[in-house]
């Protein structure tokens, strides 16, 4: 059975359901705090997963104390477990991290457009169509959202390289955030490290939706596809 | 020696100040943020500029300045305020816990200030508007400020 790892942080608000989330979809699971956490927990873990929250209080930029204290705990075990086939995957505050990491193409999340918290349900469009995130998943879906600093901006250019180059996994149908190229989600060349800032964690079931009637998918919601898929690649 | 850097974001415009009153003042004022850092260290100092500048500065969505002179420059007046001694600077714990945690490093940093900086734009009575906006940005209670 595949394990994963979920990295805990000061401020990490997301990892109950994420693991619950990892869990159906028939993952063994850890949640460790950063501060305990070694490279013998991430040898142990096929996929290690970042979860949504504000760590660290998202103080200095989101991600950047989380990151900092992930280099000083962990070295570069989690580069090292990437590079040797694993998974990463951050989500929300988890990919503000994994960008700050450098595991994603070079990317910042910043405050929205709006330069307010903004929680609604996004449609998102699937570009990454071979993404080992995104098996089973319609070519548009939608997930909730709650962020105040998901605007992904990069140096000029590069989010229109990205797009050619397949780095992204996932785009808003509509840009509420005001992300360069609509982008909702990166992944890395190998499509093994993908970050994306909308909660799939928290549309695991069809009665998770906003309407009591959707009827996208008889047995699940969209965002337990992420975590099976994730889960049938590596198993 | 002290080492002074502030930081501002490279994306975002100057926005409606009145999103930092209670009431708007509908006078078209706008305002930019950004924040101060005042590092007294001891030792090489190229190494902790090193270390500060890859925990202060995302040098993707961010610029930053060393001179002591405000990053903008054109501004009606600017609010620069920070925690009191003795309120709890979260930020700063953020910060100094990931310096104490780090070993072997070649300097020590004996004191963190960090101030945060509004910039507001626009024309106006300078003293009766910088009053106002301190009133609702500045918490007496834990904040001291100095407006300019």
């Amino acid at each position: 059975m595949p394990h994963a790892l979920l990295l805990k942080y000061p401020g990490t608000n997301c990892d109950v359901e994420t693991e619950r989330a990892l869990r159906i979809a028939g993952f063994s699971t850890q949640v460790q705090p950063i501060a305990t956490a070694s490279k013998e927990h991430v040898e142990k873990a096929q996929l290690v997963v970042l979860s949504g929250g504000f760590s660290y209080g998202d103080y200095v930029t989101s991600g950047r104390l989380a990151q900092l204290e992930t280099e000083r705990f962990l070295g570069d075990a989690l580069l090292k477990h990437h590079a040797d086939g694993g998974f990463v995957f951050g989500i929300c505050n988890g990919f503000q991290i994994l960008t700050k990491l450098g595991m994603l193409p070079k990317a910042s999340l910043i405050d929205n457009k709006s330069e307010r918290f903004e929680c609604m349900w996004d449609k998102l469009v699937k570009v990454a169509k071979n993404s080992p995130f995104l098996q089973g998943l319609p070519d548009e879906f939608e997930l909730p959202s709650a962020h105040a600093e998901g605007r992904l901006v990069t140096e000029p250019g590069d989010a229109e390289k990205y797009l050619a180059a397949g780095n992204v996994a996932l785009q808003y149908a509509t840009n509420h955030n005001g992300s360069a190229c609509n982008i909702a989600g990166l992944q890395d060349s190998t499509g093994r490290a993908m970050g994306l800032m909308p909660h799939p964690e928290r549309f695991i079931l069809p009665r998770h939706h906003y309407d009591k009637d959707w009827a996208g998918n008889e047995d699940w919601g969209w965002g337990y596809f992420f975590f099976k898929s994730a889960f049938d690649a590596l198993n | 020696m002290t080492l002074h850097f502030e930081v501002i974001s490279r994306f975002q415009d100057a926005a409606n100040a009145d999103s930092l009153l209670y009431t708007p003042l509908n006078a078209g004022l706008t305002s930019r943020h950004s924040r101060v850092y005042t590092v007294d260290i001891d030792g090489d100092e190229q190494k902790a500029r090193e270390y500060l500048l890859s925990v202060l500065v995302d040098p993707i969505a961010q610029i930053f300045s060393e001179e002591t002179t405000p990053i903008l420059d054109g501004a009606l007046f600017r609010i620069d305020y920070g925690m009191k001694a003795g309120a709890l600077d979260l930020e700063k714990e953020a910060i100094m816990q990931n310096y104490r945690g780090r070993k072997n490093l070649p300097f020590t940093i004996n004191n963190l200030k960090i101030t945060q900086r509004v910039y507001v734009f626009g024309e106006g009575d300078k003293e009766s508007l910088s009053t106002r906006f301190a009133k609702d940005v500045c918490n007496p209670a834990i904040h001291n400020w100095v407006i300019a």
